[in-house]
């Protein structure tokens, strides 16, 4: 009975090593879909046409001056620096599509050099992108805004500061602070998968 | 079951969990700077990325070796159509916002460092793209210390 319950409590315990250290799905978006559109013009379904190997999704505007410019790089350098990475899905989705526009997205990924496979920059109209910010939980909310001398209005977005980690099931894995989560404690996740 | 057999399975539980699963924060340490024995100094600037149209954010340490707290009151690039400083702030509902900062002012004897994250030089209306490899002129004005013209590479956010 003794040698029993040894091996009872051995179980338990590795058990518990294991599922504190693996994890567990956060959400699953496998039963909605989201028609966007990417740097291209071309349109992309999440997350239907990012199912089969995991993603790395991002959250931005491109007027956003500091934050995003990290988030961005950080998605970037984690497929410069993931070795085996070609089955890695990545993309930066904007929460301004109002002025986030496919060509926008498009001179905005040309300046950090990300306008390249595998990066995708997505946009969609407003109450697309408002229904999906809300299913991936990134909250915004206008801040600041004054009208600029031209008559152009310049507003800046308070916004969740998130990257993702979506696995092959289209399931939420990790739930990152986009801007200054170190790079390699993302790949070292995604190595988990 | 013996004490020993439970402080065992204890380690070799907790050993694993605590290294395993914990994150260790990243510690930033800044430059060694030294104070200028009077006036200002600008180091260490740098630009990130912008598009077309679009903003950028210039970082930098400034340092003020005077006597006197000083005031930044003007700032111009000839690549933005509008320039301004700017600060992002933790607003701790988990969201980030980002306001103009209301208080240019560079204390005396002390060093302020714009970093991610934090206070920054904003250009916005750019005039054209700025891309790694590439140079920004800015040029800052200071209540005491006059105008500085400084140069700032563009390089992607470490």
């Amino acid at each position: 009975m003794l040698r029993f319950s040894k091996l009872i409590t051995s179980v338990f315990l590795i058990g518990l090593l294991l599922s504190s250290c693996s994890a567990p799905a956060l959400d699953d978006y496998s039963d909605v879909q989201f028609e966007l559109i990417n740097q291209n013009g071309e349109t992309v379904i999440f997350p239907d046409d990012f199912a089969g190997s995991p993603l790395v999704m991002g959250f931005i505007y491109t007027h956003c001056p500091d934050i995003c410019s990290f988030i961005t790089a950080n998605v970037g350098k984690v497929y410069e620096e993931i070795s085996g990475g070609e089955n890695v899905q990545f993309a930066l989705v904007t929460f301004d599509p109002e002025r986030d526009t496919p060509e926008v997205l498009k001179t905005y990924a040309q300046a950090f050099d990300m306008d390249r496979e595998p990066f995708q920059f997505l946009t969609a109209s407003p109450e697309v992108i408002d229904a999906f910010m809300s299913r991936v939980s990134v909250r915004t909310q206008e801040s600041y805004s004054r009208d600029l001398e031209d008559g152009e209005r310049m507003y800046f977005i308070s916004h969740s500061d998130k990257i993702l980690l979506i696995d092959k099931n289209s399931r939420l894995i990790f739930d990152y602070g986009g801007s200054m989560t170190p790079v390699n404690i993302i790949i070292e996740d995604l190595e988990k998968l | 079951m013996n004490a020993s057999f439970i402080k065992v399975l204890f380690l070799a539980f907790a050993i694993p969990f605590f290294f395993s699963c914990t994150s260790e924060e990243e510690i930033q340490s800044g430059a060694q700077l030294e104070l200028p024995e009077d006036g200002i100094e600008i180091v260490d600037a740098w630009a990130r990325p912008g598009r077309d149209g679009g903003v950028s954010a210039i970082y930098m340490h400034v340092l003020n070796g005077s006597a006197e707290t000083d005031t930044l009151v003007a700032f111009s690039s000839p690549v933005a159509g509008l320039v301004e400083l700017h600060e992002t702030f933790d607003r701790g509902d988990g969201m980030m916002g980002m306001r103009e900062s209301e208080e240019p002012y560079f204390p005396a004897r002390s060093i302020v460092s714009m970093r991610p994250g934090g206070l920054h030089v904003m250009l916005m209306q750019l005039n054209r793209a700025l891309r790694e490899g590439d140079e920004v002129e800015l040029s800052l004005t200071f209540s005491q210390a006059g105008e500085f013209t400084i140069t700032a590479p563009v390089r992607s956010p470490e």
